[in-house]
């Protein structure tokens, strides 16, 4: 391997490697900026590319936070409602529910809406519907998450 | 002809190297795009880490809020740590005389459930970064407990956990409402 690599050094005549290496070094000159551009147009990209990826990851994570804030706000509004005496949960009182602190921090423009509705089967009692909307991103309203919970009426009452 | 010789002797031997500029641009140039190459490598890491984060405590969140309502709604004596630090945070017993208790751990909220007849004791450990807990019970009857959990602010994704900064999630449950009579 050394007397081969001797041979070939001796080998070359220096005429052809005077213009050779000269042209090297121009292509080499120019290659400096031409790889830095696309080094920086290549990083450039993936940095777009992973900063859209985590305004979308953030927002679907804001997104998914929301939800079980609304969530447990739907159940802990329909336990409290579940909690009143038979006679005084009526349609009128679900109306009067108001959105706790937390959740109207949380909830952008939230609307909440429960409705009590008297059902037969399969006992007698009142359904509670639970329906509460807020606005997501862009101001676009979500859809509505709705839980429904019973109430059945007391033995005595008919 | 012995000035060119010369000339173009002292012409290869400035294309031979590499100036000082030359080199200084490129170390300049390679160390920027390392360093933004670098930025965006950690700044996914720490989004990746956040989000398993993020995702393990929206699914303990749920865990509990479902366990806690199922414990509250079916007990039929019900003790409250109050301000001692030293008692459990909720201890809780079921019609079916299972001892239920909540007692605050350093990595979270630890459940703890004891049958009868059973030796063996069930535990649960909802896992809670950085999470606060208290329990707050109505003033008036009917009986409606407030599970209070006080975790950091996670919605900056990306970023560093903003100091202080935090919310609040509200789990509500009426005792006893399994076998309550209206």
């Amino acid at each position: 391997m050394k007397q081969g690599s001797r041979m070939r050094r001796t080998n070359q005549p220096l005429t052809v490697a005077g213009p050779r290496s000269a042209s090297c070094r121009l292509r080499r000159h120019g290659g400096l900026l031409v790889e830095a551009l696309i080094a920086s147009t290549a990083i450039g990209m993936a940095a777009i590319l992973s900063v859209s990826m985590l305004v979308t990851v953030s927002g679907n994570r804001r997104t998914a936070e929301r939800l079980l804030l609304a969530t447990e706000e739907l159940s802990n509004q329909l336990e409290r409602l579940t909690a009143k005496p038979w006679a005084e949960l009526t349609p009128e009182l679900a109306k009067q529910a108001q959105l706790s602190s937390s959740a109207a921090v949380g909830l952008p423009h939230a609307e909440l809406k429960i409705r009590v509705q008297a059902v037969d089967k399969p006992r007698p009692g009142k359904r509670l519907e639970g329906e509460l909307r807020w606005q997501d991103r862009g101001n676009s309203w979500r859809p509505p998450l709705r839980l429904t919970s019973w109430v059945f009426a007391p033995p005595e009452v008919p | 002809m012995v000035n060119l010789q010369l000339r173009s002797g002292v012409a290869t031997r400035r294309r031979r190297g590499w100036t000082l500029i030359e080199m200084l641009v490129t170390i300049s140039v390679m160390a920027s795009i390392t360093g933004i190459a670098i930025k965006i490598l950690t700044t996914l890491l720490r989004a990746e880490r956040n989000g398993i984060e993020h995702v393990t405590r929206l699914t303990t969140v749920s865990r509990l809020s479902r366990q806690f309502r199922a414990d509250v709604r079916a007990a039929t004596e019900l003790q409250l740590s109050g301000d001692n630090p030293q008692q459990p945070l909720l201890r809780v017993t079921s019609e079916d005389q299972r001892q239920i208790q909540y007692e605050i751990h350093p990595q979270g909220l630890l459940r703890t459930e004891k049958r009868p007849g059973q030796p063996l004791t069930v535990t649960d450990l909802l896992r809670f970064k950085n999470g606060r807990f208290r329990i707050v019970e109505s003033p008036a009857p009917p009986r409606l407990l407030t599970l209070v959990i006080e975790t950091p602010d996670t919605f900056a994704i990306g970023t560093k956990q903003p100091a202080g900064d935090s919310r609040e999630l509200h789990i509500e449950a009426l005792v006893g409402r399994d076998f309550r009579d209206h």
